[in-house]
């Protein structure tokens, strides 16, 4: 079980084709605050692979801010990646 | 001894005799820093005027004011090219009853000059004018170069105001409006902002994706068989547009050839490949940046030249009537390579025609410039959203994935067996169905925004005919 114990924060403000996220310790299972300029076309599609890395590294309480300006899949995923790790680090 | 110098804003506007439900006509030489169109409806709306048809040539970030013009009922219809994200995001909300009407920079002068569209007031911003209104956009403190946009209306209206912030000795040299159309003439303090007004174009892009693309647009003139003496080229101020310039000087350079003329709105790079020897000549409708702007006044071969003399239909000829080839943008293409420029994917209107819809018609290889995806957006889809320019116009789409050839175009000068020409030349020919496949791939396919039911604007075409409409936008 995976725990994020810090907040921790990547990806580039204000970056097209990039999304900011931020982690922070949970108050009790997943709280999503998701923004996205592509949010009609890919919102669906990207909350899932939200909380598909999460339950990768079986993370189930922290809050997560993502802020995207149509990030596709794989940059999603790895800043996705690179926060969840960042957050559980000590 | 006439008088035509009138002291105020305020003051033109009740001897012009502006009232209810008039038509007045602004251009958009200024760009982003137009104070006119501002100025104007202010004054209107202080002096309790409703009801207003707002006949402007571009709407930029600068006229937000409008919006609350709109709301308040002063201007109650609009006519224009070009309509830039604030105002369009209004628009496309749904705060204006009538439906705005699009033409493009060819249309607008067409439907002027045979009266489908009838001025009463035209306000025109000069950066030098004489007493008498004989004024130019060439010199001055707030020059922006070719007043081309601004000339049918000179022309047409009942009624001609000249704005101006340098007034200078009569009878001023080169005007390129004359005394003749003018009635009253309004010193100020300053017609706009240089900042704003030099903001149409931008630097060449250095994203290596888009220079590959816009090096792929020259082997694509190459292969065509245009890139010879005598050739003519348009290109917007875009990026990757700006870039191909860069890469045809070169080419032309290397093979020695001589080309005739590049037409459009005219940037320091369009300046540059006539300085070097590859054209002869300039046509200028619209000076983009303040070398164009300088150039202008004192080469003798880069030419102002009329609106309608740049695109119209109607014109006994125009610049568009030898235009070889032309390297345009789109927000959305389709598979039958209708192109959107109107709005964004979600439905908000963020842009125009301008000269795209002209220039596609009646050059003989239009070429569509676009990456496969923008923001994770692909750009090419099964419809666009609002039809722009028709696909029977629209030759060819380069990407950084291939270059798809539209054999269903219909221009009787088109360059003929084009795929075949490209396929031997070596270039990358991919079918436009593939490249959406491509790029769906990465993307994932994108979910349509929902559509309104009601139109908020008509998008007219090269000749004024109707193409499409635009709906709003349903708020949540």
């Amino acid at each position: 079980m995976g725990r994020i114990i810090r907040t921790a924060k990547v990806g580039n403000e204000n970056q097209n084709a990039d999304c900011v996220i931020t982690i922070e310790p949970g108050t009790g299972g997943i709280e999503l605050d998701f923004t996205s300029t592509v949010e009609i076309q890919y919102g669906d599609a990207m909350k899932e692979a939200i909380y598909d890395e999460l339950s990768k590294y079986g993370i189930d309480d922290a809050r997560v801010t993502v802020v995207d300006r149509g990030a596709i899949d794989p940059v999603l995923r790895a800043r996705m990646e690179a926060v969840i790790k960042r957050g559980m680090e000590g | 001894m006439i008088n035509k110098i009138v002291d105020s804003i305020p003051e033109v506007i009740k001897k012009a005799g502006l009232r209810d439900g008039m038509t007045i006509s602004f251009h958009h030489h200024l760009r982003n820093g137009d104070y006119l169109l501002n100025m104007v409806l202010e004054e209107a709306a202080k002096q309790g005027i409703k009801d207003l048809t707002l006949h402007a040539s571009s709407i930029f970030e600068c006229h937000e004011p409008l919006i609350e013009h709109i709301k308040n009922g002063v201007v109650t219809k609009i006519l224009c090219n070009y309509m830039s994200k604030t105002v369009g995001t209004a628009i496309a909300s749904g705060i204006m009853k009538e439906p705005v009407v699009f033409r493009s920079h060819g249309s607008r002068p067409g439907d002027i000059c045979n009266g489908k569209t009838h001025i009463d007031i035209a306000f025109i911003g000069a950066p030098a004018s004489d007493d008498m209104g004989n004024c130019t956009g060439r010199r001055g403190k707030t020059r922006f170069g070719s007043m081309g946009y601004a000339m049918a209306d000179a022309e047409h209206a009942d009624t001609v105001v000249i704005i101006t912030d340098n007034l200078v000795e009569y009878p001023m040299p080169g005007a390129s409006i004359t005394e003749d159309y003018v009635d009253y003439v309004v010193p100020v303090e300053s017609i706009g902002d240089p900042e704003g007004i030099m903001s149409g174009t931008t630097s060449i892009t250095r994203d290596p994706v888009r220079l590959r693309m816009a090096q792929m647009a020259v082997r694509c003139i190459e292969a065509a068989g245009l890139l010879e003496d005598g050739m003519s080229f348009q290109t917007g101020a875009g990026g990757a547009t700006l870039a191909v310039s860069v890469y045809l000087k070169e080419r032309m350079l290397q093979k020695g050839v001589v080309g005739s003329f590049i037409v459009g709105g005219i940037t320091s790079y369009s300046v540059d490949l006539q300085k070097s020897g590859c054209f002869k000549a300039l046509l200028d409708v619209q000076s983009f940046d303040t070398d164009a702007a300088a150039d202008l006044e004192t080469n003798p071969a880069h030419i102002e030249v009329s609106g309608r003399r740049y695109a119209s239909a109607v014109a006994k000829s125009s610049c568009m009537t030898g235009l070889d080839c032309a390297m345009l943008g789109a927000t959305e293409i389709d598979v039958d390579f209708n192109v959107n420029v109107h709005t964004d994917s979600t439905g908000y209107i963020m842009g125009g025609s301008g000269g795209h819809t002209d220039i596609a018609e009646q050059c003989r290889m239009a070429v569509i410039i676009a990456p496969l995806f923008r923001n994770r957006l692909p750009i090419i889809l099964d419809h666009v959203r609002v039809v722009s320019t028709q696909g029977k116009y629209v030759d060819v789409l380069i990407t950084e994935k291939g270059v798809a050839v539209n054999e269903n175009v219909i221009k009787e000068n088109r360059v003929p067996d084009l795929k075949q020409k490209f396929i031997d030349a070596g270039i990358p020919v991919v079918d436009i169905h593939e490249l959406k496949a491509m790029a769906e791939q990465i993307c994932g396919v994108p979910k349509t925004a929902p559509k309104g039911d009601r139109i908020v604007a008509e998008v007219l075409g090269h000749r004024g005919e109707h193409v499409d409409y635009i709906y709003n936008v349903p708020q949540r």
